[in-house]
């Protein structure tokens, strides 16, 4: 795969799960907390926001963009698995989500507000702006479209993390394998790095509903058929 | 000041400017969609979808030219801040004539996305000479912008201010800024000043005339006479006297109570209705030999529960809890919902409390011996809550061992096949209460199909015993009110928690059986409009 198309995938990547993490977070802190436009603005304006330090922070990785960027997607396919079961048990003990959630909020959001400008400075065409910004926008939209449109109606919340968390862990896959010319010697670390958060992403998302039943049962008493 | 450094404060307040306003005039669309249409996951999702892909479009769009200059990028700016001042009035003036055209909503943001994507790629281009023009910087200002117009705009405008003047003060508020930069800059010519002038001033009329436009659509309320009509925190409100349009009530006044543009009560037969959700389980109490002193009543801010609880004799006190302290105010201030509510709200026994029925639930630790929920129809997932396994848990920690619970279910009508089925909506409440150990059962108010569910923690109640006890098993005396059948067929469905809500999916699927749009169970004249 050339490395400024595996560049553009990565973002198309990246925004597609950035969008629908935002939309994730602010649709469960809608379920556990009410006030549907109160939560939405505030999960995505505080999102966007830590975006917005993220990006500020990337200058400071822009000698080690990729090792930067594979750290990066590891974190968030790790977030992802634990940010529902964590949210759902502390409302569960009566205590209020808000500090968890603004915990993954500013966490998540800092990640993913790094990714553009390391993979803009990892690429080798100072011109490509436009079009990486075109495939960031791009898999937003299909992001934001696919998060109502499909992954809500046909899987539950927690199964829905366990998938954009694979969508972190494949975008840190194709980074590792089209790129392991720049990682030199460590690049087996880094592989190794990247296989562990698919193997986690993998098994979190084959026992998401599950999970979300026993938790259901355990922590409310509810009896599912 | 040297020129670099004029020119980079220019660019980066330009771009703060054009992000913050394209991102708070998508939010302030979507939130006025969702509001009207109930459905926020999905109008929320894709007009954030439709917003980001006129950004790539946008950025796309900027190679087209080939030397842009500061001139170009202020004319953008100022098109963005007259379109975010319109926007709500596009949308509400398209609402009322065509109803739920998503195509409204989307077009909307997507002018604005399509303006806001130009930005960051044009900034950078006009700004490629200058060192301290840097795309961290771009999108960390831009990011923070957006925070702190949502911040600003939707919690310390909207509330007191509404959607459509909460857009007209930010677009006069950013073109204000934008004036400042044309003057500091020396671009401030006479044509100039005139399009500054009108962006600034043009929007509230806009809006004005939209707003107080008659709009053409009246859903067979062609003379109702609007009595109140007021924007709350929480939703609109409306009272309206009307003409029935009932073949057996023809030409007969009634007074309708309209919450976000759904009938709260309307005057004429809402007795049945509050025969059914609060005299019901007061009976099945006193069956099963029980008596009723603490009554808790969630929801039910018009005060018709209440009322109707307080004519039984052994009642010493009446919780109410409802969100909405404007509808609290109205019930026990107006005249009109006074005479009907029998001053409930004033009276000694019961205590009106203005509080998140979800959360007073979980923090309380009284005992009631009827409780009585009266939440709207679970038709958003803000109400499909207040439905779930989670929330019936709290309830039930506050129900005494021979109490019961009465709860509004929503529409009983199937489609498939009305004369045996009921719809998913109310099985999905009754077998979620099931899913918890407890008794339930499900019967319907035979006039108007709305259904309600009776549960308890006393396994040994008998649904067709009492029902015949009290006259309401089949559809003859008192079942031509209220009925209870055992041979009712159900339809298998999951049941509503927090993860899921599948509710709100039944409540949606129920809509689009129904073959009408959603918009057509609300009211449609521009009077039941969010503001």
């Amino acid at each position: 795969m050339k490395s400024s198309a595996s560049l553009y995938i990565a973002a198309g990547f990246a925004a597609f799960s950035g969008i629908a993490y935002e939309l994730l977070l602010a649709s469960y802190a809608t379920f556990l907390l009410g006030a549907s436009i109160v939560q939405y603005s505030l999960v995505i304006s505080l999102m966007m926001a830590s975006m917005g330090l993220g990006s500020l922070v990337s200058d400071r990785f822009s000698k080690r963009p990729l090792k930067a960027l594979l750290t990066i997607e590891s974190c968030l396919a790790c977030f992802a698995v634990f940010a529902l079961p964590t949210l759902y048990w502390v409302y569960s003990q009566n205590i209020s989500p808000h500090l968890p959630l603004l915990l993954f909020v500013i966490l998540m959001g800092g990640g993913l507000g790094m990714e553009i400008p390391l993979i803009n400075t990892l690429s080798d065409n100072p011109k490509g702006l436009p079009k990486l910004l075109f495939w960031d926008y791009l898999g937003g939209f299909i992001g934001g479209l696919l998060f109502p449109l499909v992954l809500v109606p046909r899987m539950g919340f927690f199964q829905i993390a366990g998938l954009l968390s694979l969508a972190n862990s494949v975008t840190g896959l194709i980074l590792v394998i089209s790129h392991r010319r720049r990682l030199g010697q460590a690049r087996y670390f880094w592989f190794g790095l990247v296989v562990a958060s698919l193997i986690l992403s993998i098994g979190y998302l084959s026992v998401a509903k599950g999970l979300r039943l026993e938790m259901e049962t355990t922590l409310f008493g509810i009896k599912h058929p | 000041m040297n020129e670099p450094k004029r020119q980079t404060i220019t660019l980066y307040v330009l771009s703060v400017l054009a992000s913050g306003c394209g991102f708070v005039s998508q939010m302030l669309v979507s939130g006025y969609w969702a509001t009207t249409f109930s459905n926020d996951v999905h109008h929320f999702s894709v007009n954030l979808a439709c917003y980001f892909l006129c950004m790539g479009l946008g950025s796309l769009l900027f190679t087209r030219w080939k030397s842009p200059d500061l001139d170009l990028l202020l004319r953008l700016t100022i098109g963005l801040c007259f379109w975010t001042g319109i926007s709500i009035a596009i949308v509400r003036h398209g609402i009322s004539y065509y109803g739920e055209w998503a195509l409204l909503s989307i077009g909307t943001v997507a002018v604005s996305g399509l303006i806001a994507g130009t930005i960051i790629p044009l900034t950078l281009k006009i700004g490629e000479a200058n060192p301290k023009i840097k795309l961290s910087v771009l999108f960390f200002l831009d990011y923070t912008a957006a925070i702190f117009f949502t911040l600003t705009f939707t919690f310390v405008f909207l509330v007191p201010l509404g959607y459509g003047m909460t857009a007209v003060i930010l677009s006069a508020f950013c073109t204000l800024l934008v004036a400042g930069l044309v003057f500091w800059e020396k671009k401030a010519t006479g044509p100039v000043l005139i399009v500054l002038f009108f962006v600034l001033l043009a929007p509230y009329p806009i809006y004005h005339g939209v707003r107080s436009s008659s709009a053409p659509r009246m859903d067979n309320r062609g003379d109702a006479k609007v009595l109140v009509n007021k924007q709350s925190h929480y939703q609109k409100i409306v009272l309206t006297e009307e003409t029935s349009d009932s073949p057996h009530l023809a030409g007969l006044k009634k007074h309708v109570l309209y919450l976000d543009g759904f009938v709260q009560f309307s005057s004429i037969d809402e007795q049945g209705y509050h025969l059914c959700i609060a005299n019901i389980p007061a009976s099945a109490v006193e069956f099963m030999g029980g008596t009723i002193k603490k009554a808790l009543v969630l929801g039910g801010g018009d005060g018709l529960a209440a009322r109707n609880l307080m004519g039984i004799k052994s009642i010493e006190s009446i919780t109410n809890v409802e969100l909405d302290p404007e509808v609290i105010s109205l019930s026990r201030n107006s005249p009109i919902v006074r005479m009907y509510n029998l001053d409930s709200f004033r009276n000694e026994k019961v205590k009106v409390v203005a509080a998140d029925a979800f959360r007073w639930v979980k923090e309380s630790n009284e005992t009631f011996d009827l409780i009585v929920i009266d939440f709207p129809a679970p038709k958003n997932i803000g109400i499909s809550r207040l439905f779930t396994a989670e929330f019936y848990s709290d309830v039930f920690k506050l129900l005494a061992p021979n109490g019961f619970v009465s709860i509004q279910a929503g529409p009983s009508y199937s489609f498939e096949d009305p004369s045996r089925l009921l719809s998913r909506v109310p099985t999905c409440v009754k077998d979620t209460i099931r899913s918890l150990g407890f008794n339930a059962h499900i019967y319907v108010n035979a006039r108007d199909e709305d259904s309600f569910v009776l549960a308890t923690k006393q396994n040994d109640f008998d649904m067709v015993e009492f029902t015949q006890n009290i006259g309401i098993l089949g559809r003859e005396g008192l079942g031509m009110i209220c009925t209870y059948n055992p041979n009712w067929e159900q339809y298998e469905v999951e049941i509503n928690t927090l993860n899921t809500l599948e509710l709100t999916n039944y409540m949606r699927v129920w809509f689009e059986q129904a073959g009408r749009p959603f918009f057509y169970y609300r009211g449609s004249h521009s009077v039941f409009l969010p503001e």
